[in-house]
C-alpha cells in the first residue's frame, strides 16, 4: 500500500444517525480529493474522521500504513499538528495575531523557535502573494487574503495531508477560485495531499478526484 | 421582543449567561442591600442607648448619673448610678421600666443572670439594692449587653440630666465615627465588584449576541428594535436576580447580626434597610444592568458591520489617576474642616473616583503589559496571551478589575489598621497590672476599708507650681512613697520623705485637684529630689510626709490586687464608693481589644467578600472570553493546538494584567489609606501612621485569587470540541 492516508470501513453514529456506514478510501501523496454531497451526508464526519479529530466507531485511519484510532487524544493531537494541515471556512485565523504569526503557529506549538517559525510564515505568506501583509491582522485583511493566510498555516510546516472544510464558503466565485489556485500549487510544491469537503461543483471540479458521499456511504468515485 | 424570547429558549449559551447575570444581580443587590443597612444597625443601636447620652448636657437637671465601664470575667459592663435632685416624674425611655429611687436597681437580662450565678462579693455586691426589674431591649445596645442602672440617695461625681428619657441617639462621632466610615468605605469598594461581577456576566456571550444583532440590523431591524431585544435579553435576568437578591438580603440580614460588635451581636431588625432603599435598589439594579447592556450595543446600533472591531484605549486615562487622587485629598483637606455627613460624602466621593479611576485606567496598564510581551515572547502561550493583552486590553482588562479594586481595598486596609490599632485605648502602663485605681473620690473610705482586708493605698492629685496664675505647674500625686509603688510602675522609693522625679520641681505650691475643693500647701524649702522616669500619666511623686497638712484628703484609691482578690476588690471599690472611675488596665485593655477585633472582623469579612466578588467577577469573565472564542479555539484543538497551551495563555491572559494592575492599585490603596487615616486621626485627635511591609500583601492574594479565577477556564475549554470551529 503506497498510499499516503486510507481509511478501511469507516463507521461512525449519532445516535439513530449513520453518518459513515462503511467508508473505504485511499489517498496518494499529491492527491487532490474532492468529497461532494448534499448537507448531512457526512462529508464533514468523514473529514474529521480521517484527520483524528473523531474517533471512528468502526474501521481504521492508517496514515503511512499506521492505524491512527490507537492513538490517545494526546498522540492524535500531536498528529493534527505535524502531519496534517487545516484551512476553514472563513480562515477561523487568531484574531489577535498577525499574519505571519498566525502562519507560524503551528511551528511554534510543535516546539519551532521565534526566528524559524516566523521565517518560513514569511517565506509562505510571501509565495502566497501576501508579501508586505505579514504584521496586519485578520480583520484587516479581505476574505480572500484571510484564506490565503489559512493556506500559509496549514502548509508553513509542511504536512502530509491538507484538510480543506468548504474553504471557499465564505468567498465569491472568482476569489474562490484564487484561492484554490493558491492552495493546489502550494500543495504540488510540497506533495502534499489535499482532502477537500465542499459542496462547489467549481471547486470540486479543481480536484483530481471526486469522491461523492450519500447517507454515509460513498455513492460514486470519480477519477479526473 | 418576540425573536428575543425565542433566541432565550433556544440558545443554551444565552440561557447559562442569563442565569449568571441573574445570579450576579442577585448578590449585588443583597450586598448593596446588606451595606446600606450596616449603618442602620449603628443608628438603631444608637437609638436604643439615647438614654445615655442626655447626661451631661446641661448644667441643671431632675437627675444625677455617674457613667462607668467595668468588667467582669472579659465582659464589659455598663454602669449608670443615679439620683434623684428633684421630686416629680423623672422620663425614662422605652425598656426601663421606672426610675430606679435610692435602693433600687435595673439590670439588663444578661447581668441578672450572672449576677445570680455568681457570689455576691465577686459581682452582685456591685450593685447594692433591690432589683426592680430587668431592662427590655428597648434600652440595650446589643443582646446579651451588661448594664446596671443603680439608684443612690447621692451620687458623688453625678452629671445632671433631665431624665433617662430615649430619643433619637447619634453614633458618628469618637471611634463610632471612624466605625460608620469604614462601614461606607465598605460600600463604595465592595459595589466596585459587584458591578464587575454583573458586566462579566452580562458580556458572558456579548460577541454572539452582538454578531446575531448586527446581522438583524443588515438585515433592516431598527436600532430602537435592537436595543429593545437586547433589553428584554437582559432584563429577564437582571429583574428576576434583582428580586432573588431582596428576598436573599433578609436571611443575609439575620446571619450578619450574628457578628458582634463593640462586645455584642445584634438584634435581626437592627439590619433592615428602608423600604425606600430596598425599592430604590431593586428597580436601580436591573435599570444599571440593562443600561449598560444598551450601551454596550452602541457600535452595533451606530454601524452594523462594526461588531467585530475591538476597542482602542488611549493613555489619558491613566490621568483619571492623578486626577482621583487630588479629589480625594481635596475631600480631606475639605473633611479636615467641615462637619456632619458632608465631610464623608466628600471623601466617599473621592475615594469612589478612585476605584473608578483605577478600572478606567486598568486597560492601558494592560495594553502595556501585552506589548512588552508581544515583543518578547518565546513561547506560543505567551504569544497569543501578549496579543490578546495588546489587541483587546478592555475586553481583557474587564475580568480583572474586581481583583484590582479587592486588592486597592486590601492595601488601603492594611495601611489603616495599624494606625488605628495606635488610636485605641489600650493600657497605658502608668499603673502595674495588678492594681485597680479609683478616681474621682469625694467618698469617706472606712466602708471600703471594711469591705476588703486588701491594702488600701490614698493618694491626692494635685501640681506644683510657683503659685503664679500663668504656671501650669507640674502633675503630682501625693502619697507614702511605698505604698504608692505598690501601684505605679517605675517607682522605686528609698527611706526618708522626698520628691521623686526625673528632674527637680519648679516653685514649691501645691494646689490639690480632683472633685473636691482644691486646696493648698507649701513643700519645705530643702528636700530630695530622687530619680522618676515616671511615665505617660504620672511624673512625679511627692512624699506625703513633705506634705503633712494635706494628711487624711484623698482624690484617688488604688488597691494592689492578686488573682484570687481582684473581682472582690474590684466589687469593693464599686460597692463602697458609687460613681468613682476605676482605672483597671484589664479594663481598658478589655475595651482596646474588642475595638480592634471589631475594626479586624470588620476587615476580614469585606476583603473576603471583595476578594471572592473579584474572584467570580474574574472567572465568570475568563469563561466569558473562552465562550466567546469557541470556534477560534475549536479550530486551534481541531488543528493540534493542545489544550494545555491554551490553559496555559488564558492563564496569562488573567494574570498579566492582574499583576501590573493590582501593583498600581496597592500603591493607591496605600496613599487613599494614609489620607482615611490622616481623617480618622482627626477624628479621635492622635494616634500614629505605622506602614508595615504586610500592605504589599493583597498583590499576593490578588494574583491567587486572579490565579484560581482562570483555573475556571479550564473546565470550559475542556468542553470545547474541535468540531466547533463550524459551529454558530
Amino acid at each position: 500500500m503506497n498510499s499516503v492516508l486510507a481509511a478501511r470501513g469507516l463507521v461512525k453514529t449519532y445516535g439513530e444517525v449513520h453518518a459513515l456506514a462503511g467508508v473505504d478510501i485511499d489517498i496518494k501523496a499529491g492527491d487532490v480529493l474532492a468529497v461532494v454531497g448534499p448537507s448531512g451526508s457526512g462529508k464533514t464526519t468523514l473529514l474529521h474522521v480521517l484527520s483524528g479529530i473523531l474517533r471512528a466507531d468502526g474501521g481504521e485511519v492508517f496514515l503511512d500504513g499506521r492505524a491512527i484510532g490507537e492513538l490517545n487524544e494526546t498522540g492524535r493531537s500531536a498528529l493534527r499538528r505535524t502531519a496534517f494541515g487545516f484551512v476553514f471556512q472563513s480562515g477561523m485565523l487568531v484574531a489577535e495575531l498577525t499574519a505571519e504569526e498566525n502562519a507560524a503557529l503551528p511551528m511554534l506549538l510543535a516546539g519551532g523557535s521565534r526566528e524559524e517559525s516566523l521565517g518560513a510564515a514569511r517565506l509562505w505568506l510571501t509565495r502566497l502573494g501576501l508579501q508586505g501583509m505579514e504584521k496586519r491582522r485578520p480583520g484587516e485583511l479581505s476574505g480572500g487574503q484571510a484564506q490565503r493566510v489559512a493556506i500559509a498555516r496549514a502548509l508553513a510546516h509542511r504536512p502530509r495531508v491538507i484538510f480543506a472544510d468548504e474553504p471557499t464558503g465564505a468567498l465569491d466565485t472568482r476569489t474562490g477560485q484564487e484561492m484554490m489556485t493558491a492552495l493546489l500549487q502550494a500543495a504540488e510544491e510540497t506533495n502534499a495531499a489535499v482532502v477537500i469537503v465542499t459542496h462547489d461543483k467549481a471547486i470540486a471540479d479543481r480536484a483530481l478526484r471526486v469522491v461523492e458521499i450519500q447517507d454515509g456511504r460513498i455513492a460514486a468515485g470519480v477519477s479526473a | 421582543m418576540r425573536i428575543a424570547l425565542a433566541v432565550l429558549r433556544r440558545d443554551r449559551r444565552s440561557q447559562v449567561a442569563t442565569v449568571l447575570v441573574a445570579l450576579g444581580v442577585m448578590i449585588a443587590v443583597s450586598l448593596v442591600l446588606w451595606l446600606v443597612a450596616a449603618p442602620n444597625g449603628l443608628q438603631a443601636r444608637a437609638d436604643r442607648t439615647a438614654w445615655r447620652d442626655v447626661v451631661g448636657q446641661s448644667d441643671k437637671g431632675a437627675i444625677s448619673v455617674a457613667m462607668n465601664r467595668d468588667s467582669y470575667d472579659g465582659k464589659l459592663i455598663e454602669r449608670f448610678d443615679v439620683a434623684r435632685n428633684e421630686q416629680g416624674g423623672i422620663k425614662v425611655a422605652a425598656g426601663i421600666t421606672k426610675f430606679p429611687e435610692a435602693g433600687e436597681v435595673l439590670l439588663s437580662p444578661a447581668l441578672a443572670d450572672l449576677v445570680r450565678t455568681t457570689p455576691a462579693e465577686k459581682l452582685g455586691n456591685r450593685f447594692p439594692g433591690r432589683l426592680i426589674g430587668e431592662l427590655g431591649p428597648e434600652a440595650l445596645k446589643f443582646p446579651g449587653e451588661l448594664v446596671a442602672i443603680i439608684g443612690h440617695d447621692k451620687v458623688e461625681n453625678g452629671f445632671p440630666a433631665p431624665g433617662l428619657e430615649g430619643g433619637s441617639g447619634s453614633y458618628r462621632d469618637d471611634y463610632h465615627g471612624m466605625l460608620y466610615l469604614l462601614t461606607r468605605v465598605g460600600l463604595v469598594v465592595l459595589v466596585v465588584p459587584c458591578l464587575v461581577l454583573v458586566a462579566s456576566a452580562a458580556r458572558l456571550t456579548a460577541a454572539k449576541r452582538e454578531r446575531r444583532l448586527a446581522a438583524l440590523r443588515l438585515a433592516g431591524a431598527s436600532p430602537r428594535q435592537v436595543v429593545i431585544m437586547t433589553a428584554v435579553e437582559t432584563a429577564i435576568g437582571a429583574v428576576a436576580g434583582s428580586v432573588l437578591g431582596v428576598v436573599l438580603a433578609q436571611p443575609f440580614s439575620h446571619i450578619t447580626a450574628k457578628v458582634p460588635w463593640e462586645g455584642g451581636t445584634w438584634y435581626p431588625g437592627d439590619f433592615v434597610p428602608a423600604p425606600a432603599v430596598v425599592a430604590a435598589v431593586a428597580v436601580l439594579a436591573p435599570v444599571l444592568v440593562i443600561t449598560a447592556a444598551i450601551m454596550g450595543l452602541r457600535r452595533v446600533v451606530n454601524r452594523p458591520l462594526s461588531a467585530e472591531e475591538k476597542r482602542k484605549v488611549r493613555s489619558w486615562r491613566l490621568l483619571t489617576i492623578a486626577g482621583a487622587m487630588g479629589v480625594f485629598f481635596l475631600g480631606i483637606l475639605y473633611a479636615q474642616e467641615a462637619g456632619g455627613d458632608s465631610q464623608f460624602t466628600v471623601v466617599l466621593l473621592g475615594l469612589g473616583a478612585v476605584a473608578f479611576a483605577l478600572v478606567l485606567a486598568g486597560p492601558v496598564l494592560t495594553a502595556w503589559v501585552g506589548r512588552f510581551f508581544v515583543g518578547r515572547w518565546r513561547t506560543p502561550s505567551t504569544l497569543l496571551a501578549g496579543r490578546r493583552l495588546s489587541g483587546d486590553p478592555v475586553a481583557a482588562f474587564r475580568g480583572s478589575a474586581g481583583v484590582v479594586i479587592a486588592v486597592f481595598t486590601g492595601s488601603m486596609a492594611l495601611t489603616m489598621l495599624p494606625g488605628l490599632e495606635s488610636q485605641v485605648p489600650y493600657r497605658d502602663g502608668t499603673w502595674n497590672e495588678n492594681a485597680i485605681v479609683a478616681e474621682q473620690v469625694t467618698h469617706d473610705v472606712t466602708p471600703l476599708r471594711l469591705a476588703t482586708s486588701a491594702p488600701i493605698v490614698t493618694m491626692l492629685e494635685g501640681k506644683v507650681s510657683t503659685g503664679d496664675k500663668s504656671d501650669d505647674g507640674s502633675y503630682v500625686i501625693v502619697g507614702r512613697c511605698a505604698d504608692v509603688a505598690e501601684l505605679l510602675t517605675g517607682l522605686t522609693c528609698r527611706p526618708g520623705p522626698a520628691v521623686y522625679a526625673s528632674a527637680p520641681l519648679q516653685g514649691d505650691v501645691f494646689e490639690s485637684m480632683g472633685p473636691h475643693d482644691s486646696v493648698t500647701a507649701k513643700l519645705p524649702a530643702q528636700y530630695e529630689t530622687r530619680p522618676f522616669e515616671g511615665t505617660s500619666r504620672v511624673q512625679v511623686v511627692v512624699d506625703a510626709d513633705l506634705l503633712p497638712t494635706m494628711a487624711g484628703k484623698v482624690s484617688m484609691v488604688g488597691v494592689p490586687t492578686t488573682p484570687e482578690n481582684r473581682d472582690a476588690v474590684h466589687t469593693a471599690l464599686i460597692g463602697t464608693l458609687p460613681g468613682v472611675r476605676l482605672v483597671d488596665g484589664e479594663l481598658r485593655e478589655l475595651w482596646g481589644s474588642t475595638l480592634m477585633d471589631d475594626l479586624q472582623r470588620a476587615t476580614v469579612i469585606g476583603l473576603s467578600i471583595a476578594a471572592v466578588l473579584g474572584g467570580i467577577g474574574a472567572a465568570v469573565s475568563a469563561a466569558g472570553s473562552v465562550i466567546d472564542r469557541r470556534r477560534t479555539f475549536g479550530a486551534l484543538i481541531a488543528a493540534g493546538t493542545p489544550i494545555r497551551v491554551l490553559g496555559h495563555a488564558l492563564r496569562r491572559e488573567v494574570m498579566l494584567p492582574v499583576f501590573a494592575v493590582t501593583l498600581a492599585a496597592c500603591g493607591a490603596g496605600i496613599v487613599v489609606g494614609l489620607g482615611l487615616l490622616t481623617l480618622a486621626r482627626g477624628l479621635v485627635g492622635h494616634g500614629e501612621m505605622p506602614i508595615t511591609p504586610w500592605v504589599v500583601a493583597p498583590v499576593g492574594v490578588g494574583l491567587v485569587v486572579a490565579l484560581v479565577a482562570a483555573l475556571a477556564c479550564g473546565p470550559v475549554l475542556r468542553g470545547i470540541s474541535p468540531r466547533d470551529y463550524a459551529a454558530e
